[in-house]
């Protein structure tokens, strides 16, 4: 085989390196789920307009904004329905506990939000 | 005669990256983290820096970039689009020198700086620093989608690497 030659020490360093990376971000991801609260953020322009927490929802309903619909639900919220073209933010699913759904026409954000540790300081 | 067919390999190379970036825009998104993709028209750029040079690839990138948005779609398309080109852009040019050798971690992190590029610009447009929660995911798609072009790219520098001659 001509590509195992290849496979010198600086590859592998790389690999070893990159793996290493990966993994440090599934544990971040697994440990920001875990201490992740259940609180919803819905904002547009950038401007918060309401702060849900899921785990205190009983029943679900809908919030209207102009052009998207959204869904909450007990313990989880969605984007029922968008009148953009590409409906990106009703394929990007439902949020438990991590994540955030974009609407970019709109400008309308929904984010689940972290209080125990500022979400920037850690991405650096 | 050798000027002419560099700028009809420029051309032929920004209509691949352009045809790529417009096909892949068709694919539905694999995951529900917005950004997550292959990438594939990065691979063009890429192969432009080492086979052509760093002008070449910018002309390249450029012609992508503009033609993109008017054919993909509106503007935001176009400040994700650019942000993350150009970001990817400059760090391959500056660790082309010390990775040439190995194409694959350089794509790596082209793709790595295109994703933290396209956050930067989200954060901007958004106004909320908070979308750098995604940092972590689109890492590893970077490494994952980047080792993937970055060794079709090895791959074709390799098969193209005697023909450098006819070309430039």
């Amino acid at each position: 085989m001509k590509h195992t030659h290849t496979l010198r020490l600086s590859n592998r360093f790389w690999i070893a390196l990159f793996s290493a990376a990966v993994l440090l971000c599934v544990v971040f991801i697994i440990l920001s789920r875990q201490f992740g609260s259940h609180t919803a953020v819905i904002s547009k322009n950038g401007t918060e307009i309401a702060r849900i927490n899921l785990s205190r929802v009983t029943e679900s309903y809908t919030i209207p904004m102009d052009g998207n619909v959204i869904l909450v639900e007990p313990g989880s919220i969605r984007m029922q329905s968008a009148d953009c073209p590409d409906q990106i933010c009703v394929h990007q699913g439902v949020l438990h506990d991590t994540g955030r759904i974009v609407c970019l026409p709109n400008r309308v954000l929904i984010e689940m939000v972290h209080t125990k540790d500022a979400p920037d300081a850690k991405a650096g | 005669m050798i000027k002419t067919k560099r700028l009809a390999l420029d051309a032929v190379l920004a209509a691949i990256a352009l045809l790529l970036f417009l096909v892949e825009a068709q694919i539905p998104p694999l995951t529900s983290i917005p950004g997550v993709k292959i990438g594939l028209a990065n691979a063009v750029t890429l192969f432009a820096v080492c086979f052509l040079g760093k002008k070449d690839a910018a002309a390249i990138l450029f012609v992508r970039v503009i033609l993109g948005a008017v054919f993909a779609g509106n503007l935001s398309t176009f400040f994700y689009s650019a942000s993350g080109a150009v970001c990817c852009y400059l760090v391959t040019c500056i660790l082309y020198k010390p990775l040439c050798k190995t194409v694959w971690v350089l794509s790596v992190f082209g793709a790595a700086a295109h994703n933290a590029g396209q956050l930067l610009c989200a954060c901007i447009l958004l106004q909320s620093p908070s979308v750098f929660w995604y940092f972590p995911y689109l890492l590893i798609a970077a490494v994952i989608s980047g080792a993937f072009t970055g060794i079709c790219v090895h791959l074709i520098l390799r098969r193209m690497k005697n023909r450098k001659e006819k070309w430039i």
